[in-house]
């Protein structure tokens, strides 16, 4: 209930505030985001991981990763852009490409999917956004 | 104010929370072979490794430490090896919650890094690992530790060293898998063999030391593990659903620490 409550905040502040950095690195303010929101996660026991996943989502298409998860482990995967006008999304597959039930958090530039793998192995995370256009994104992620 | 907070977090909550009912479409084989792989966020680290084998039991990772090789090496690639099996034993330490241990390792590390003449970027966080440890602060003391391989990595990286940076990766890696295999070996268990399933990471390891220079490639050691790997990536690529047997466990460990023999041997 408290993680819940946090993550709210957390996204309903980046509602408010105006994502779009004035000037200066995209990269930067898109990695500062997301680990603002991964902090969420670090309050209740997860680890954040050092790697994080940086790039220019592509237009119209989602970007792809393939990524070793443990059976046993929980993940939670956070992603963030600068243009506070889109919705990014956050989403994991299978290493056969089907849709894995996850928990999912959606609120204009963050997102963020939570997952628990019962099997260990590759999974694909898909990280897409609404309007369209390139956008940049950090994502980063955390196990416990 | 706080009514007012606790409102916006309703709200916000309310517009965010969605579930998989609604969720995405399968994806394509196109995009199934699009996907990337990533390194670093790929590869599961040894704390993730160790903190899954955790969950099943209690498993006694002091019995795996080991004391530091008697001989350094001078081979530049063969002490970014070792460095990276290093850095696995910070988190075995770590995760043994043994202070002393921590700090024995944060010492080895430290040398090996001025070995490389990376001291410098080290000095800071030798000095965070050895107060988290003093505070039993373990979890970040796993934070700690990638960010020490992190940060050694783009100092490699920044000296046009980037073939150091995947030796390193390759060790630790390689180090992580033979304590995991190790403890499975000692208690096994099908469930805990389900967690030692890390396809494509051998693969990836195998194409970048296939892309590294001829002299070395061409090293005793190096040529030796890049003629083990496969092996090692069969043992570990095994089908969802079917964990490795205790035999298959016992020669996944044989594997991986023949190659950690082999990084700690003198040179030759």
């Amino acid at each position: 209930m408290i993680r819940t409550l946090l993550i709210a905040s957390f996204l309903t502040l980046a509602t408010v505030l105006d994502a779009s950095p004035a000037s200066g690195d995209a990269a930067v303010t898109c990695r500062r985001a997301a680990l603002e929101l991964a902090g969420a996660w670090a309050n209740d026991g997860f680890r954040l991981r050092e790697h994080v996943w940086t790039g220019t989502l592509p237009a119209g298409k989602p970007a792809l990763a393939r990524v070793n998860l443990l059976a046993g482990n929980r993940y939670w995967f956070t992603a963030a852009t600068n243009a506070a006008s889109t919705t990014l999304a956050v989403e994991i597959f299978t290493d056969r490409g089907m849709p894995v039930a996850a928990e999912t958090h959606r609120n204009g530039p963050l997102a963020a999917a939570g997952f628990a793998p019962a099997e260990s192995g590759i999974y694909i995370l898909a990280v897409s956004e609404s309007s369209g256009t390139p956008v940049p994104f950090c994502l980063v992620h955390s196990y416990k | 104010m706080f009514r007012s907070a606790c409102l916006s977090a309703l709200l916000g909550l309310a517009a965010c929370v969605s579930t998989a009912a609604d969720g995405p479409q399968p994806l394509t084989e196109e995009q199934i072979r699009g996907a990337e792989f990533l390194g670093g966020v790929s590869i599961p680290a040894p704390g993730e490794l160790f903190a899954a084998l955790g969950k099943i039991g209690k498993p006694d990772w002091a019995a795996f430490f080991r004391k530091q090789p008697p001989t350094p090496h001078t081979s530049r690639p063969l002490i970014a090896l070792n460095l990276g099996t290093r850095i696995a034993d910070g988190y075995l330490a770590a995760e043994a919650q043994d202070r002393q241990q921590v700090k024995n390792i944060s010492m080895e590390i430290k040398l090996l890094a001025k070995s490389l003449g990376l001291e410098q970027e080290f000095t800071a966080r030798s000095n965070s690992i050895a107060d988290f440890a003093d505070n039993r602060r373990w979890d970040a003391l796993d934070e700690e530790l990638e960010a020490v391989q992190a940060e050694l990595a783009a100092a490699m990286t920044a000296r046009s060293d980037t073939d150091l940076v995947t030796l390193m990766s390759l060790g630790c890696w390689l180090r992580s898998v033979d304590v995991a295999a190790a403890q499975l070996a000692a208690e096994y268990t099908p469930q805990g063999a389900k967690i030692l399933r890390l396809p494509a990471v051998a693969d990836f390891f195998a194409s970048r030391l296939d892309a590294l220079p001829a002299k070395i490639k061409t090293l005793p050691t190096i040529a030796e593990i890049q003629r083990r790997l496969p092996a090692l990536g069969a043992s570990l690529s095994l089908p969802s659903g079917t964990p490795a047997s205790g035999e298959a466990v016992a020669g996944m460990h044989d594997l991986a620490a023949g190659m950690i023999r082999l990084i700690n041997a003198p040179e030759k």
